[in-house]
C-alpha cells in the first residue's frame, strides 16, 4: 500500500488485570502483540502499516502505571499511564525538573500531551523525542515488569537502535524514576523545529549544568541531544571538555564543536545531515551559555 | 475482533454502546452517537478539527479507541451551550468574526473552554500554545486568539 | 437553511458589520457537511487502489481475491468508464486505463458496506505495472528528449482558447508577441535575465475531499459532494457517464475550506462510478488526508525564465518571459492556468515589447489545479523580484521605477486592450506613505531585521466572458424573504453578502433574509463557479436584480390597489409607503395572498418572486 489507511486495522483490545497476566501475555503472544498507553504513535503507525499487531494491551490500569510522586530521597517516580501534561502540572516537576517540563511543553500540541507519556517516547526509541534527552540528562531509570519479574534499567542503556530498545517480549516498563539532581541545578531544552511549537524536532538540545567543586572547571554539564544519530544521543566528549576546561567563550566554543564533530545525523524532510550538524554546534553553545547565565 | 460493551457519559447523558476494538471514539461519537459535531481532518492527531473534553481535558479523538472511552466524561461541541444559551466562548467567536468555513470551529471551542476552565486569565502566550494542537486555513488566527482573550476577560 | 439570527432590525445593511448567516450553526456543531450527513444502512464506502509508480504500463489487473471478501459489492477499473472528462481539456479518465501518470492516480475502486472492508478489498486487488521513464521537470518535460506522457494530445477536445501541440508535453502555449524585443533589448543600458523556481503547494483545506453519489434505476445521478461549482461538476458528471445534464442533480453543503481545490472534479467521479453500478445504493468515497496531499488537485509549480531590460532612465524596454508550468499528469484544469500566466505575463506594467511563451507541461506529478489566485502569485513572484533589481542596478529609487512603469489608463496591454483609469500610481503613493517607505524602523524582536518593499500584481481572471449568475427571491407569508442562488458558502462569508445585497435592495432588515441552501442543481438557480472571487460581483448582483424585481412587482401590485403611481411608492423597513398618500401597509401577506381592490372590487397580485441574473454581453 502506497499510504495510510483510512483507520485502524483490525486487532483485539486486550487489558488484563494484573501484572503476571499482561507479561506473560505478551511474552504467549511475542510477535503478535504490542503494549501501548497513550497510543499517540502506535496509532498512526498501524494506520501506515507500519505496526500490525493483532492484540494492542492497554496497560494503563496496570499496577505501578499510575503512580506520580516525589520524594525527597528517590526523586520523582512517573508512571507509563501518566500523560505529559500531569507531569508538567506537577509542582515538584517544576522545582526539582525544570528541562523535562521545558521539554514536555514543546511536544506536540496541548491534546497530544493529554494522551501522550514520557514512558511511550522511551519505549519508542526515537531518535526525536522530545523528553528522551530530559530523562538522560537527569539519569533516569526504568522500572520495568518481565515474566521473571521487577528489573531496572538505567535509560542511558536502554536504546540499540532506531526504534529499538532491551526490552524483550513479556516485559513491560512500569515507570521512569529519576534521582534528585544536583541542589541548584538548572539546564536548557531548545527545540530546533520548523515551526514555533508542534513540529518534531530537527534538532533538540537538552542541557543540564551545576556548580560542581570536584570538577576541575567548577562546573559539570550533562548534555543529549535528539534527531542527530541511530539513537537520542549523549555528547560525552564535549561534557568532557567543560568539565575540565575553565570556562570561557573558547571552552564553550570548543565543547560546541566537539559536539557536532561527534554525532551523525541524516538527510530527511526536515533537514540535511549538514544544517543538523552546525545546529547541534550553535544550540549547544546556547544551551549552555544559557545554563551558565542561569547558575549565575 | 472483539467487540466491547462500554458505559459513558456524553454531554451529560449515558450512553451504553457497544464497539469494536479498532474503532476510535471519533468514530464512535459521529457514526454511533451521531454527534456529527466533531470532524475528522487527519486520522492522526494533527489538526484537531476532533477535539473533545474526557473527564475535562481536550483530546484529539482519533487518536482514543472508543473502548477507553469506559467510565469517561466526554464533552463534544454540542454540549458546549447549556439550555440553548451559548458558552461565552461561542458567543465571542461569533462577535470576533473568528469563524469562516466553520470546520476547525469546533475542535476550537473545545480547546478554548478547555484553557478557561484551567487557566481564566490567560495571557496571549498561554493562548497560542492551547491552540497549537487545532489548525484552521481560513482565518490566520488571529481573530480567534482575541475571541479567546474576549471570553476570559467576560468569564 | 441558514437563518439570520433576529435581534435588532439591521437596515440598510450594506456597508456594515452583521452577524454572518451561518454562523450558529457552525459554533453549535449543527452545520451539515457532506460527512455530517446521514444516509442510513444503504450506504457503501468507496476506496481506490492507486499507482505506486509515476509512469507506467498497466499490465495486468486481477480483482478475483477483492471480490470474493464478503461485503464487496462493486468493482470498477478503467476500462468501465473510457469517456475522457476535463473541464478546459478533456484528457483525462476516472481510472487509468492502460498506462498510469503520477503515483496515486486511481486504477480501481471498490465499494464495500464498510470503508475497512473497501479497504482491505483493495490491498486484495493485484496490479502489474511495468514502470516507464517519467518527468519530473516542466522545462524539461517540454523538451524533445522527454518522454511522452501523452501520445494522444492531438485527439483531446478544448476549446478554441487552449493550444496544445500535440507530439509533444506541452498541453497548451500560449503566447504574447508585443513589438519587437529583440530590437528593444538592444536599447536597454541594463538587462536582468533570472530564473525562479516556484514550487508546488497544496490547499490542504482542513475539511478533505468527499462525494456520496447514489444512481436511481432509471440513470437519475444524484451527489453530495464538497464542492465550490456544484453546476459545473453537474455538467463533468453527465460527461463522465455519456448522459443529459439534466439527469444530473448535485447537492453541495457546507464546503469546509475550498480555496480552489473543489472548483472542478477529481474524486466525486470515483463516487459516481461506483455508485453507477451499486444497484441503487449511495456511495460515500472520502479521502484521507494523505491523499489529500499527493492525489488531488494541487497548485501548479513554475519554472520561470525572466528577462527584462530598461534604459538609464528607467523606463522598462522589453520583457521576454519563458513560463513553464508544472501541469501535472493531467492539465484539464492547469492549461486555463497557463492561459492567465500568458495574458498577465507582463505583470502591472507598462512594457512596449513583450515576448511570452506560457507552457503548460505535462508531468508525472500531481494534478495542478485552481489555488486561490490562479497563477498570479507564481507569475508574479519572479516578475517584481527583478523589477527591484533593476532598479537597484540602475541606482534609482525602487518605488520610483515602480510608479515610473506602472500601468496606466490609456496604456495598451500585452493583449492590445487600451486599459481603464486604475490609479495605480496613487495605490503606490499611498502605500508607501503608509508604510514609511524608506524610513528605516527597527525590527520588533533583537533577533529579527525589519526590511520594506513595495510589490504590485495584477489578475485578469480567466473567466470565459459567459460565466453567469442567476438568482431567485421569494417573499413569504410573514414578510421574510427568501433568496435562492447558486453559489457556494466556502467559508468567504458569500452567503451573508448575498442577504446584505438583497436585505437593501428590496428595503427590509438584514435578519429578515434567508439564504436557500444546501445549493441544489434540481431547485438552486444557475451560477458558474464559485472561484475567482467573483461571487460578491457577479452573484450579488444577480441577486440585486432579483431582489430588485421583487420589489418592482410589489410596488406595482401595491400601486394599482392604491390608485397611485409604483414610483410614489417605497418600501422602508419592510413596510411599503406612499410618499404622496402617507398610506403604509407592512410586507406580510399580501406577498402571497395579494391585496383585494378597493371597495372589495376584486383582487390584484398573488405570490411575489424576482428573478435577476448576470452575464454580461460582450
Amino acid at each position: 500500500m502506497i499510504s495510510a489507511h483510512p483507520g485502524l486495522p483490525e486487532f483485539d483490545y486486550v487489558r488484563p488485570a494484573t501484572l503476571a497476566e499482561a507479561s506473560q501475555f505478551l511474552a504467549g503472544h511475542a510477535a503478535e502483540a504490542r503494549p501501548f498507553s497513550g497510543g499517540t504513535d502506535c496509532f498512526v503507525r498501524m494506520r501506515d502499516g507500519f505496526f500490525t499487531p493483532k492484540y494492542l494491551v492497554d496497560i494503563k490500569s496496570l499496577e505501578g502505571t499510575t503512580v506520580l510522586s516525589f520524594d525527597a530521597k528517590t526523586g520523582l517516580t512517573i508512571g507509563a499511564a501518566v500523560p505529559m501534561n500531569r507531569v508538567a502540572a506537577l509542582p515538584e516537576a517544576n522545582k526539582y525538573y525544570p528541562v523535562l517540563v521545558e521539554a514536555i511543553k514543546s511536544v506536540a500540541s496541548y491534546q497530544l500531551r493529554n494522551r501522550a507519556t514520557i514512558i511511550g517516547n522511551i519505549c519508542n526509541a526515537s531518535p526525536a523525542g522530545d523528553t528522551i534527552g530530559s530523562t538522560l540528562v537527569y539519569n533516569g531509570v526504568l522500572n520495568i515488569h518481565g515474566v521473571d519479574g521487577a528489573k531496572k534499567v538505567p535509560v542511558r542503556e536502554f536504546f540499540t537502535g532506531p526504534g529499538k530498545n532491551v526490552l524483550k517480549p513479556g516485559d513491560i516498563v512500569l515507570s521512569i524514576t529519576l534521582p534528585v539532581p544536583p541542589t541548584g541545578h538548572t539546564g536548557k531544552y531548545i527545540k530546533l523545529g520548523r515551526n514555533r511549537l508542534s513540529d518534531l524536532a530537527i534538532v533538540g538540545v537538552t542541557a543540564l549544568g551545576f556548580k560542581d567543586p570536584t570538577a576541575k572547571s567548577g562546573y559539570r554539564f550533562s548534555l543529549a541531544v535528539a534527531s542527530v544519530a541511530p539513537t537520542p544521543y549523549v555528547l560525552t566528549k564535549a561534557e568532557e571538555v567543560l568539565a575540565t576546561k575553565s570556562i570561557t567563550a573558547e571552552t564553550i566554543a570548543e565543547a560546541a564543536q566537539a559536539a557536532m564533530d561527534s554525532v551523525t545525523p541524516i538527510d530527511d524532510v526536515r533537514g540535511s545531515a549538514s544544517y543538523r550538524k552546525f545546529m547541534v554546534r550553535n544550540l549547544t553553545k546556547r544551551a549552555v551559555e544559557d545554563t551558565l547565565k542561569k547558575l549565575g | 475482533m472483539s467487540f466491547h460493551q462500554i458505559t459513558c457519559k456524553v454531554n451529560g447523558a449515558e450512553e451504553i454502546v457497544t464497539v469494536p476494538s479498532n474503532m476510535t471514539l471519533l468514530t464512535m461519537l459521529r457514526e454511533v452517537l451521531s454527534l456529527t459535531g466533531t470532524k475528522n481532518g487527519c486520522t492522526a492527531g494533527e489538526c484537531g478539527a476532533c477535539t473533545v473534553l474526557v473527564d475535562g481535558e481536550p483530546v484529539n479523538s482519533c487518536m482514543m479507541l472508543a473502548v477507553e472511552a469506559e467510565g469517561k466524561d466526554i464533552v463534544t461541541v454540542e454540549g458546549l451551550a447549556v439550555d440553548g444559551k451559548l458558552d461565552i466562548v461561542q458567543e465571542t467567536i461569533i462577535e470576533k468574526g473568528g469563524v469562516q468555513c466553520g470546520f476547525c470551529t469546533p475542535g476550537m471551542l473545545i480547546s478554548a473552554r478547555a484553557l478557561l476552565n484551567r487557566n481564566p486569565n490567560p495571557s496571549e502566550e498561554d493562548v497560542v500554545e492551547a491552540l497549537v494542537g487545532n489548525l484552521c486555513r481560513c482565518t490566520g488566527y488571529s481573530r480567534i486568539i482575541e475571541s479567546v482573550q474576549a471570553a476570559a476577560k467576560r468569564s | 437553511m441558514a437563518q439570520a439570527d433576529t435581534k435588532l432590525g439591521t437596515f440598510s445593511p450594506v456597508g456594515k458589520s452583521v452577524q454572518r448567516l451561518d454562523v450558529l450553526e457552525k459554533v453549535t456543531g449543527s452545520a451539515h457537511y457532506t460527512d455530517d450527513i446521514p444516509f442510513g444502512n444503504a450506504l457503501l464506502y468507496g476506496r481506490v487502489k492507486r499507482s505506486p509508480v509515476a509512469h507506467g504500463i498497466i499490465k495486468r489487473i486481477d480483482i478475483s481475491k477483492a471480490q470474493a471478501l464478503p461485503g464487496v459489492k462493486v468493482i470498477v477499473t478503467g476500462k468501465d468508464f473510457p469517456n475522457l472528462v476535463g473541464l478546459y481539456l478533456k484528457d483525462k479518465t476516472i481510472f487509468a486505463i492502460d498506462r498510469v501518470r503520477f503515483i496515486g492516480e486511481a486504477i480501481a475502486a471498490v465499494a464495500a458496506t464498510s470503508e475497512e472492508i473497501a479497504e482491505k478489498a483493495v490491498d486484495l486487488i493485484e496490479v502489474d505495472i511495468e514502470p516507464l521513464p517519467a518527468v519530473f521537470d516542466a522545462e524539461f518535460g517540454a523538451t524533445k528528449d522527454a518522454p511522452l506522457l501523452h501520445p494522444d494530445l492531438g485527439n483531446y477536445e478544448c476549446p478554441n482558447f487552449i493550444f496544445p501541440v500535440p507530439g509533444t508535453n506541452i498541453a497548451n502555449h500560449f503566447k504574447i508577441r508585443k513589438g519587437n524585443t529583440e530590437e528593444a533589448f538592444k536599447k536597454c543600458t541594463t538587462i536582468i535575465e533570472k530564473k525562479f523556481r516556484i514550487p508546488h503547494v497544496q490547499h490542504v483545506p482542513i475539511e478533505p475531499h468527499i462525494a456520496v453519489a447514489q444512481v436511481e434505476p432509471d440513470g437519475d445521478v444524484t451527489v453530495w459532494a464538497s464542492s465550490q461549482s456544484p453546476f459545473a461538476q453537474r455538467n463533468s458528471f453527465a460527461k463522465a457517464l455519456g448522459i443529459s445534464e439534466s439527469k444530473v442533480r448535485v447537492i453541495a453543503p457546507y464546503v469546509g475550506g475550498g480555496f480552489g481545490c473543489k472548483a472542478g472534479v477529481t474524486m466525486e467521479n470515483v463516487a459516481v462510478a461506483l455508485a453507477s453500478k451499486s444497484g441503487g445504493r449511495p456511495v460515500k468515497v472520502r479521502l484521507t488526508r494523505e491523499e489529500e496531499f499527493f492525489t488531488n488537485f494541487v497548485r501548479q509549480g513554475l519554472i520561470i525564465n525572466l528577462k527584462i531590460g530598461c534604459d538609464a532612465e528607467g523606463n522598462v524596454l522589453a520583457m521576454e518571459n519563458t513560463q513553464y508550468w508544472d501541469g501535472g499528469a493531467s492539465t484539464e484544469y492547469g492549461v486555463n492556468i497557463t492561459r492567465a500566466g500568458g495574458y498577465n505575463s507582463s505583470g502591472p506594467f507598462d512594457i512596449p515589447n513583450v515576448k511570452t511563451d506560457a507552457m503548460c507541461v505535462y508531468t508525472n506529478h500531481p494534478i495542478g489545479g485552481a489555488y486561490r489566485g490562479f497563477g498570479m502569485s507564481e507569475l508574479h513572484a519572479g516578475i517584481i523580484q527583478v523589477m527591484d533589481m533593476l532598479a537597484e542596478k540602475i541606482g534609482m529609487d525602487k518605488t520610483e521605477f515602480l510608479k515610473k512603469n506602472a500601468i496606466q489608463g490609456g496604456d495598451f496591454n500585452v493583449t492590445g486592450m487600451k486599459m481603464h483609469p486604475v490609479g495605480l500610481q496613487e495605490c503606490i503613493d499611498v502605500v508607501s506613505k503608509e508604510i514609511k517607505m524608506g524610513v528605516k524602523e527597527p525590527a520588533s524582536a533583537p533577533h529579527k531585521k525589519r526590511g520594506k518593499g513595495i510589490g504590485i500584481v495584477w489578475k485578469a481572471p480567466s473567466m470565459p466572458p459567459n460565466a453567469g449568475s442567476s438568482s431567485e427571491v421569494r417573499l413569504n407569508e410573514d414578510g421574510s424573504v427568501t433568496v435562492s442562488v447558486g453559489g457556494q458558502e466556502i467559508g468567504q462569508g458569500t452567503f451573508t453578502a448575498m442577504a446584505q445585497i438583497a436585505a437593501e435592495a428590496l428595503g427590509v432588515s438584514y435578519e429578515m433574509v434567508k439564504i436557500e441552501g444546501p445549493v441544489d442543481t434540481r431547485y438552486s438557480p444557475y451560477e458558474w463557479q464559485t472561484v475567482a472571487s467573483r461571487l460578491t460581483w457577479s452573484m450579488g448582483n444577480a441577486v440585486r436584480r432579483a431582489a430588485e424585481d421583487a420589489r418592482k412587482n410589489i410596488l406595482e401590485m401595491v400601486g394599482e390597489a392604491w390608485k397611485e403611481n409604483p414610483a410614489d411608492l417605497d418600501i422602508k423597513e419592510g413596510v411599503v409607503i406612499s410618499l404622496k398618500s402617507e398610506n403604509t401597509i407592512p410586507l406580510k401577506n399580501m406577498v402571497v395572498y395579494g391585496l383585494s381592490r378597493e371597495d372589495d372590487k376584486g383582487w390584484i397580485g398573488g405570490p411575489v418572486l424576482g428573478r435577476g441574473s448576470l452575464c454580461l454581453p460582450m
